[in-house]
């Protein structure tokens, strides 16, 4: 019996660590977000350098 | 690991090689180069016995591509001179020194933005093209005057045409 809530366990524990079954898709669109806001604020602060020369 | 992970590591690291890439050439391109390297020396305690900062201002250039010298003196509390007139359209070359303690010098709405350090003549050449007046700030802490110390750039009207 506790040798079968062990290995439960074990199983629950590498469900965990089983990226493939989480849903990442909220994750992966506000780190695309982030991403292009940087982008885009490099290439503003670019153009304003260019401006100025 | 998780697809959308790959994705986003990939493009992380991809930013860091792009970056790297950047840093490494303009480390020996571009005029980014260190400020002992090359850059003209000038005892801080004889400023005014050099002719160029005797009296300081802007004087016809002599040589080189540019029309004019500006040459400035930064020092607590303030900078000589206290106002410039620059011709619109003329390329001027900016001197900058300091007898006493390490200032800024930053013409406010230009890229120019220069750290004034005793014993050594800071450079900066540029062209200005519309008339108008420039605010020039200290943003190096110097001390208790700091913020009082500015100067006016005015651009006017009836300078040099090369355009």
């Amino acid at each position: 019996m506790a040798e079968e809530q062990d290995r439960k366990k074990e199983e629950e524990k590498h469900d965990e660590d089983d990226h493939h079954k989480l849903d990442l898709r909220g994750t992966f669109m506000m780190v695309m977000a982030i991403g292009g806001l940087m982008l885009l604020s490099w290439f503003a602060v670019f153009i304003l350098f260019m401006e100025r020369m | 690991m998780h697809k959308y992970e790959k994705i986003w590591i990939s493009l992380g690291t991809a930013s860091l090689a792009i970056f790297l890439i950047i840093l490494g050439i303009s480390a020996v391109h571009g005029g980014h180069t260190p400020a002992a390297s090359g850059i003209e020396t000038i005892h801080p305690e004889h400023i005014r016995e050099d002719a160029r900062f005797s009296e300081p201002g802007l004087k016809k250039a002599t040589e080189g591509d540019y029309d004019y010298d500006l040459y400035f003196i930064a020092s607590a509390f303030m900078y000589e001179p206290g106002e410039v007139e620059i011709p619109a359209g003329s390329t001027v070359k900016i001197h900058v020194t300091s007898p006493d303690v390490v200032h800024g010098f930053q013409v406010v709405g230009t890229n120019i933005n220069m750290m004034a350090e005793p014993g050594l003549i800071s450079t900066y050449e540029m062209t200005f093209d519309d008339p108008g007046e420039h605010l020039i700030v200290c943003n190096e802490y110097c001390g208790v005057g700091h913020t009082d110390m500015t100067s006016t750039l005015k651009v006017v009207d009836g300078g040099t045409d090369h355009d």
